[in-house]
């Protein structure tokens, strides 16, 4: 008998570790039913493999090892549109530059007026700027999420999404832009 | 080598530079853009700013499973058991 089922039963296991497990991958995919279905492969692949869980991790870092395997497959599943998404978005960008490639009149950026901790550091502020992450396509997310919540590098993310460095730095500028953009219209300037 | 760069260009090298990507010749490109358009200065300024709030980000979700679908992943785990 092994340390999981000795000391957890299913409910436990659910009750101890699923929001904490839901937060993580809520924070990292494009909606909330991706993550409860992360969440949900990550129990079921963890109570497959009970017995080879020898209690050298807790069981903690045990589920997100095999959390963080199900977020990766989950990002290369998503970068299959990769290409698709990127000729399609192509007309998005005359939204923020003209065809000289400078900013537009409407989505030149603007002096934010307060941008100190103490304006921006609440729940609010978090909730508006997740929102607006949520927005960016889910290939856009996919990118961002490991580059600046993960803090991988780009030859990491381009290999595991077989992306063309070209095309993670065109997605990267574009979700960038559309992120700071959100953020001005739904917090500095609401 | 051209000295100008358009403001596409320019925050393209905005984001690359935060991993260092950027050749000496993009390095002086974007200086020199940067020394002549304000709005490309704001931008350079937000993004930073935008990455420090990104990396915080993760401590400020407060989202929880329901009761039922609590009850519901306990019922798939314990059906595969079976």
């Amino acid at each position: 008998m092994n340390l999981l089922d000795q000391s957890l039963n299913a409910t436990d296991l659910v009750n101890e570790y699923a929001d904490m497990l839901y937060r993580f991958a809520l924070q990292r995919v494009k909606n909330s039913d991706t993550a409860k279905d992360i969440v949900q492969d990550t129990f079921l692949a963890a109570w497959r493999n009970k017995d080879n869980y020898k209690g050298e991790a807790s069981v903690k870092s045990w589920l997100f090892i095999i959390l963080k395997n199900k977020l990766i497959d989950h990002y290369r599943k998503s970068s299959a549109k990769v290409t698709e998404s990127i000729s399609a978005n192509e007309n998005n960008d005359d939204y923020f530059f003209d065809k000289a490639d400078h900013w537009t009149a409407e989505a030149s950026p603007k002096t934010w007026s307060s941008t100190s901790t103490i304006t921006v550091e609440t729940k609010e502020f978090y909730t508006i700027l997740h929102n607006c992450k949520q927005k960016l396509r889910e290939v856009q997310n996919t990118v961002f999420t490991m580059k600046y919540l993960e803090g991988m590098e780009s030859e990491e993310i381009c290999k595991v999404l077989e992306l063309s460095p070209s095309n993670y730095w065109i997605l990267v500028h574009r979700a960038k832009v559309q992120l700071r953009g959100c953020l001005e219209k739904n917090w500095f300037f609401r | 080598m051209k000295l100008s760069i358009t403001c596409k260009e320019a925050t393209t090298y905005i984001v690359q530079q935060e991993e260092n990507k950027l050749s000496l010749i993009k390095k002086i490109q974007l200086k020199n853009h940067l020394f002549i358009c304000s709005i490309c200065k704001t931008f350079y300024r937000q993004n930073a700013l935008i990455n420090s709030w990104l990396k915080k980000s993760l401590f400020f979700v407060d989202k929880k499973l329901s009761a039922p679908e609590k009850e519901n992943l306990i019922a798939s785990i314990e059906a595969e058991e079976k």
